[in-house]
């Protein structure tokens, strides 16, 4: 009887152990157990896979110079080792690692660490990382393009000598704002104009903060010793510019291009004649 | 402590600002510039600023006052070569230097003096 129950408990464990290494080497996810001294004590398939050169395991290996290829823990301004930061904080960590695979490539790596308590001390570490290059790629991606649009959407155009145009299409928002001040400043100061035109014909809706914002623009503009004129304001727009008590003193405005260009023409004194 | 130069071209005082000023150096320079309006009479202050990479709310009332007390004496002033950056952070602290003309750099700003300081005399 009693051997029956040991045998039972034998194939018992086994079964466990089966399990838990089916669950492991089927992840995508690589995991390994590492000491305190960054070495591999254990990895899963995932790690192998990934990380794992045909002459040498990793096994026993710092994990740096699996996942990095350096001789040394990863340290500021490139990657920042969790370990250290599980060290001072005693709990979990994730960071964002640059790896590179066992054929050199560059991939992107989200690694948590996780610490092994025994007797209230960290003995070891459980190390998870997942490759998130597509993500980190896409996300970089995204970014330069909203740079783009940002860049496309605030265009300045020297209209004459002396004379800018700033279109403006699309909501307004803080962000947009601010590059649209900077930008049209920089253009002043590099094509020294004299007077610059905002058109808002393009602007769906003028809020108390975008007006706000455009008068910052226009006082900024004047700081530099130009005039701007502000045209293409809608008869909505300068309804509820009223309402809204928007103080547009001391700033000239028209209502169409026409009629900005015209006066931005008399003011430089110049003149436009039929041939 | 230095001191800004004050240079006359003409009808015109330059002081071209070069290095950072500081509360005690723009008093100087306030209290300079009137005593070399009262001694050359002349009829244009122009102000550069191209160097500063800030302007606090002292220096732009300096600026302002000094303004002020040429107009008294029958002389225009001119500030020019403020930085974007540094004309986006007056604008964000709410200074506005009202009642200052500003030009982009010397030379528009000698043409703006040159021709209100004349359309004065030919009145």
């Amino acid at each position: 009887m009693a051997k029956n129950r040991q045998a039972k408990n034998i194939e018992e464990g086994i079964h466990d152990l089966t399990i838990y290494k089916k669950v492991l080497d089927n992840v995508h996810e690589e995991i390994m157990l590492l000491d305190t001294d960054y070495r591999i004590l254990w990895a899963n398939k995932g790690v192998m896979d990934k990380y794992g050169s045909a002459k040498a395991g990793v096994i026993s290996e710092p994990c740096y110079k699996v996942t990095h290829g350096i001789d040394h823990v990863c340290r500021p301004p490139h990657d920042i080792c969790p370990i250290e930061e599980v060290m001072k904080d005693g709990g979990p960590v994730t960071v964002l690692h640059t790896h590179f695979n066992r054929n050199g490539d560059k991939i992107y790596a989200e690694v948590t660490s996780y610490p092994v308590y025994d007797n209230g001390r960290i003995t070891e570490f459980i190390h998870i990382s997942r490759d998130v290059t597509e993500r980190v790629i896409a996300e970089e991606r995204l970014k330069e393009h909203q740079k783009a649009i940002i860049e496309l959407s605030t265009p300045v155009i020297e209209v004459w000598k002396g004379i800018i145009a700033l279109p403006l299409i699309g909501i307004i928002d803080s962000s947009r704002a601010r590059q649209i001040m900077e930008n049209l400043l920089d253009v002043i100061v590099k094509t020294s104009a004299s007077i610059a035109i905002i058109d808002i014909t393009g602007v769906p809706i003028v809020d108390t903060e975008v007006a706000d914002r455009l008068i910052k623009t226009i006082k900024a503009a004047m700081l530099l010793g130009t005039r701007c004129v502000m045209v293409g304001i809608k008869p909505e727009i300068a309804q509820s510019m009223v309402h809204l008590g928007v103080d547009l003193s001391g700033v000239s405005t028209f209502a169409s291009l026409q009629s900005g260009l015209d006066y931005a023409f008399r003011e430089m004194g110049l003149k436009v004649v039929p041939q | 402590m230095s001191k800004i130069p004050i240079l006359k071209i003409e009808d015109i005082l330059i002081a071209s600002v070069q290095t950072e000023l500081h509360d005690r150096m723009a008093e100087d320079l306030q209290h300079d510039i009137m005593e070399e309006l009262g001694r050359t009479n002349a009829r244009g202050v122009l102000i550069d600023v191209t160097a500063l990479a800030i302007v606090d709310s002292f220096l732009g009332r300096m600026i302002g006052d000094t303004a002020k007390m040429t107009r008294m004496m029958g002389a225009k002033t001119v500030l020019v070569g403020l930085q974007p950056a540094v004309a986006i952070t007056m604008v964000e602290l709410g200074m506005e230097l009202a009642g200052i003309h500003t030009a982009l750099n010397m030379e528009k700003g000698i043409d703006w003096l040159r021709q209100n300081t004349k359309n004065r005399a030919m009145q």
